[in-house]
């Protein structure tokens, strides 16, 4: 239920979004995300949000869809992805599952179906959601 | 002419025995590179046959994965939309693992799981685009 409360409170942030009240933005994401994702580094995530300010409440919505098909145990990562051939760059979901590769496929693949495809055309140049085995 | 499925059957081929065309690794990072491209070329020449033209806004990697993902059938036919931007997903999916294939030199995955994730991935992709022939 925590990311839900989030979500309701950023709804709100994101209607009276004012330059003027957001003093540390980074800061603000931070303890939006507290819980619902691990941030790989902090400065280019913080910036790339702050560029596309409609992503959190994707990534709240994200959360829920993500932990009804992987489970509440596994670790979700923010980072950002560069393409060094086309300077490309978009926010990732990093997905580090505890179950085996296959089924972490599978898992992604019923994501993709039910969550991602349904918000692709807004959103999937710039969010992305991948498999992490380190 | 060279057979871009080629790609994938050399792909499958060393990922199953890494040790015969040298170091491991990058027989790994050779295989999720590769079977990449097979799904890449291939959607590549499939799009251009139903009338994509690449746009000079972003690379060429973006542009096609952008045309998929943005795909909108104008006859109402849902199930060829959703199949073209699943395609799409998946060519994203794959090209986030090939750049950590061919450019980190720590990847934050275990090269052998890019490979065998781009190897699924892209037989995926060929199936899709296989059966529309």
């Amino acid at each position: 239920m925590k990311w839900i409360l989030m979500a309701e409170a950023l709804s709100s942030w994101t209607i009276e979004r004012n330059e003027s009240i957001i003093s540390s933005t980074g800061q603000l994401y931070n303890a939006i995300f507290e819980g619902l994702y691990m941030i790989r580094d902090n400065e280019s995530v913080n910036k790339f949000l702050n560029q596309h300010p409609e992503l959190p409440k994707y990534l709240t919505d994200a959360r829920v869809a993500l932990d009804s098909i992987f489970g509440q145990e596994t670790e979700y990562i923010l980072d950002i992805f560069c393409d060094p051939e086309s300077n490309h760059t978009n926010l990732s979901v990093n997905i580090r599952p505890k179950s085996s590769i296959d089924e972490a496929l599978d898992h992604l693949d019923q994501f993709d179906r039910q969550w991602y495809l349904k918000h692709i055309k807004q959103i999937g140049h710039i969010l992305s959601f991948n498999l992490e085995f380190p | 002419m060279f057979q871009w499925d080629d790609f994938l059957k050399f792909a499958s081929g060393i990922h199953k025995t890494p040790t015969i065309p040298g170091p491991v690794e990058a027989a790994y990072r050779s295989a999720a590179s590769r079977a990449y491209y097979a799904a890449f070329n291939r959607a590549l020449s499939f799009a251009i046959q139903v009338g994509y033209k690449r746009s000079d806004e972003r690379g060429k990697h973006e542009d096609l994965i952008f045309y998929y993902e943005g795909y909108k059938s104008s006859e109402k036919d849902t199930k060829t939309e959703e199949k073209m931007n699943l395609i799409g997903v998946k060519l994203r999916h794959a090209l986030e693992f090939r750049v950590e294939a061919d450019y980190y030199s720590r990847s934050k995955t275990k090269p052998q799981e890019l490979a065998y994730s781009n190897i699924k991935y892209s037989g995926e992709i060929l199936s899709m685009l296989d059966s529309w022939r």
